[in-house]
């Protein structure tokens, strides 16, 4: 563009020495008709004195036709306006440059895009004489960067629409994009934000999270490297993010990183309460035992007093009879020492016993059924039974200790698995269902397919010491029973059942009216 | 006329290591020699018709238990007299040891001195059975 420039320039010497220019005249039209762009020069009163060739195809007149004439003649009224206030503009001295589109009448109409300069002509003296005039076609950048304006605008709703904050840096540590919501997940000032400074962004976020240090850390780690990671921020308010980050490359090159944070607070807290839950079953099967543990710890416990008491028995005799001789003396020492070692072993007794006394209180609320046997599917698969849910949605709710009806589940499934592990791996499945025959009492039964039970054995069955099994002392169904018992419920098992067995429980109806804590 | 001249012994039979060896203590002590096994077959094994003395054994032990131990001794015709000894206070096991012909049933921890008296008690009971058989 700047020889355009200079042959204006040249214009301007014409008009200054015009005898002396007159002859090249022939040769700068040659000049100013091949550039590919409208030149051409207006004198103070707007008419034009000269004008390239371009001109001629514009406005379908020849190039001769122009000279002369006014501005407004040439345009029409009705475009006339758009210029009048640049040509002014420039007349009172000053440089112009504006966009304009016109609509081309060529075979097919064509809007195109132009780029208008406008550079007054001083005389020596100072004065405006006239301007020159460069209008260049810039359709193709004015459509490219329409193009790019739209892919911005595209990246921007995708960007918005996310559900994640999204923050793109580039590899100079400055903030390219950034979504509302990643300004919102971190409260981030708007004055931040434009600054765009990456560290300052970093530094904001980190002061945020209960471990800035490993935020960090993972950033340093990540800035060069095309790995794509992810990893949980916990946030010192108490939500957690999930962090992913990819890096940006372009043309081989890493040239910056893409970090999305997403909420998992929910998500996180679900997994968490489910793994309480776990935790809690687990500590629940092990207080259920509990007065079982309480028998076989006091039996336990009278092997080493009974050992005790009879070393103590012998000592006393020695000593009473037999005092004074060196062997005695001995011997003496050697059962005080074995009284040692059954005083330890009591010891380590009783310790056993205390870690099995936790917190037993029953804890009842209002509760669906339907939910309390659903939560033991986790622990029916960890222990690989396929269990089949019947569940009557429009059972009455209970007030239920939900561990305790959840441990009498589990229970009769873990029994029930127990009883199949002979049978076909396809033959193995328990059936838990639940059901209401009236409002006072919700019914749980649980079915198997496994060896049965001996119809002699069914009175027996609850109680502690009965067991099919080699394995375990069978207590799991006298619990069961015990915690039935406590919700004013009860369990047993159906006698007329031959292929497999059938146990159930009732459980009481909470009486209406009673949610209030819920 | 077969004389009785064997010396009567203690035979125990405990799982529990602490209380076996207490027992044999004790048995020695009263001037009787002893022997001990961890598990009732294991005195099955050890034991005839011809031996004098008492069991002292307890009554819950895995494999065979102390009254399932006493029928075996009955069957075999073996007639030392037993002394039960349990951790569990129950009725039932204990009235039919007794009936069964158990000299004694105590529950753990139970006074020594009455062990004692029981054991001599036991072994009296024994000699007279073998002189009257003889």
């Amino acid at each position: 563009m700047r020889g355009i420039f200079t042959l204006v320039t040249d214009v301007t010497d014409r008009k200054k020495v015009e005898d002396s220019l007159r002859r090249s005249e022939e040769r700068l039209r040659l000049v100013t008709d091949s550039v590919p762009a409208f030149i051409s020069y207006l004198d103070s009163e707007q008419r034009f004195q000269f004008v390239n060739r371009h001109y001629e195809k514009t406005f379908g007149r020849k190039q001769e036709e122009f000279i002369g004439r006014h501005v407004r003649e040439i345009l029409g009224d009705d475009r006339y306006p758009i210029y009048k206030p640049h040509l002014e503009k420039v007349l009172a001295g000053n440089h112009v440059n504006f966009e304009t589109r016109i609509t081309l009448k060529g075979q097919e109409e064509e809007m195109r895009s132009l780029n208008v300069e406008y550079s007054p002509d001083f005389s020596e003296s100072g004065e405006v004489i006239g301007c020159f005039v460069l209008r260049t076609d810039i359709t193709a950048r004015y459509q490219a960067e329409s193009k790019i304006r739209q892919r911005e605008e595209l990246l921007r709703a995708t960007l918005e629409s996310t559900l994640g904050g999204i923050l793109v840096v580039d590899s100079n540590g400055k903030l390219t994009h950034s979504n509302t919501r990643f300004a919102e997940m971190w409260s981030f000032p708007e004055a931040i934000l434009s600054a765009g400074d990456f560290e300052v962004l970093v530094e904001f976020a980190a002061s945020q999270l209960v471990d800035p240090e490993a935020f960090v850390l993972r950033i340093n780690q990540l800035y060069d490297t095309t790995d794509v990671r992810s990893d949980t921020l916990r946030l010192k308010d108490g939500r957690v993010f999930e962090r992913r980050s990819c890096p940006l490359i372009r043309d081989g090159i890493v040239d910056g990183r893409v970090w999305n944070f997403y909420y998992i607070t929910e998500q996180v807290r679900l997994e968490e309460q489910a793994r309480r839950h776990h935790d809690e079953l687990a500590h629940v099967s092990r207080i259920g035992t509990m007065g079982e543990m309480a028998t076989s710890i006091a039996h336990e416990l009278n092997q080493p007093l009974a050992a005790v008491a009879n070393f103590a028995f012998v000592i006393e005799n020695e000593l009473s009879n037999h005092s004074g001789t060196e062997k005695n003396a001995e011997f003496v020492a050697s059962l005080a020492r074995k009284v040692k070692t059954q005083v330890i072993r009591a010891g380590d007794i009783v310790r056993r016993m205390r870690e099995f006394l936790r917190n037993v209180e029953s804890h009842k609320v209002s509760s669906d059924i339907n939910e309390v046997v659903s939560l033991v599917e986790p622990e029916a698969r960890q222990r690989r039974v396929s269990v089949q849910l019947k569940l009557d949605n429009d059972i009455p709710k209970c007030r239920l200790d939900n561990i305790r009806i959840q441990q009498v589940v589990v229970n009769l499934i873990r029994n029930a698995f127990d009883a199949m592990s002979e049978n076909d791996v396809n033959n193995r499945n328990v059936i838990v269902a639940t059901t209401h025959n009236d409002d006072r009492f919700v019914e749980v039964s649980v079915q198997d397919r496994g060896h049965g039970i001996q119809f002699a054995d069914i009175d027996s069955i609850f109680n502690t010491f009965f067991t099919t099994k080699q394995t375990e002392m069978g207590m799991c169904l006298a619990i069961s029973r015990s915690f039935i018992e406590e919700h004013g419920g009860v369990q047993w098992v159906d006698p007329d059942v031959r292929d497999g067995a059938l146990f159930k429980f009732q459980l009481p109806v909470e009486p209406e009216g009673n949610d209030f804590n819920r | 006329m077969i004389s009785i001249d064997k010396t009567p012994i203690i035979f125990v039979v405990d799982d529990d290591e602490g209380v076996r060896d207490s027992l044999a203590i004790i048995g020695e002590s009263s001037g009787y020699s002893t022997r001990v096994f961890a598990s009732a077959l294991e005195l099955l094994d050890a034991v005839d018709a011809r031996h004098v003395g008492c069991v002292i054994t307890d009554l819950r032990m895995p494999g065979m238990s102390g009254s399932r131990l006493q029928e075996a001794l009955i069957q075999r015709d073996i007639l030392l007299p037993v002394i039960i000894i349990t951790g569990h206070g129950d009725e039932t096991v204990s009235a039919n040891a007794i009936k069964a012909g158990a000299v004694a049933f105590l529950e753990k921890p139970f006074s020594p001195e009455k062990l004692v008296d029981n054991i001599r008690r036991a072994i009296d009971l024994n000699l007279v059975q073998h002189k009257g058989e003889s």
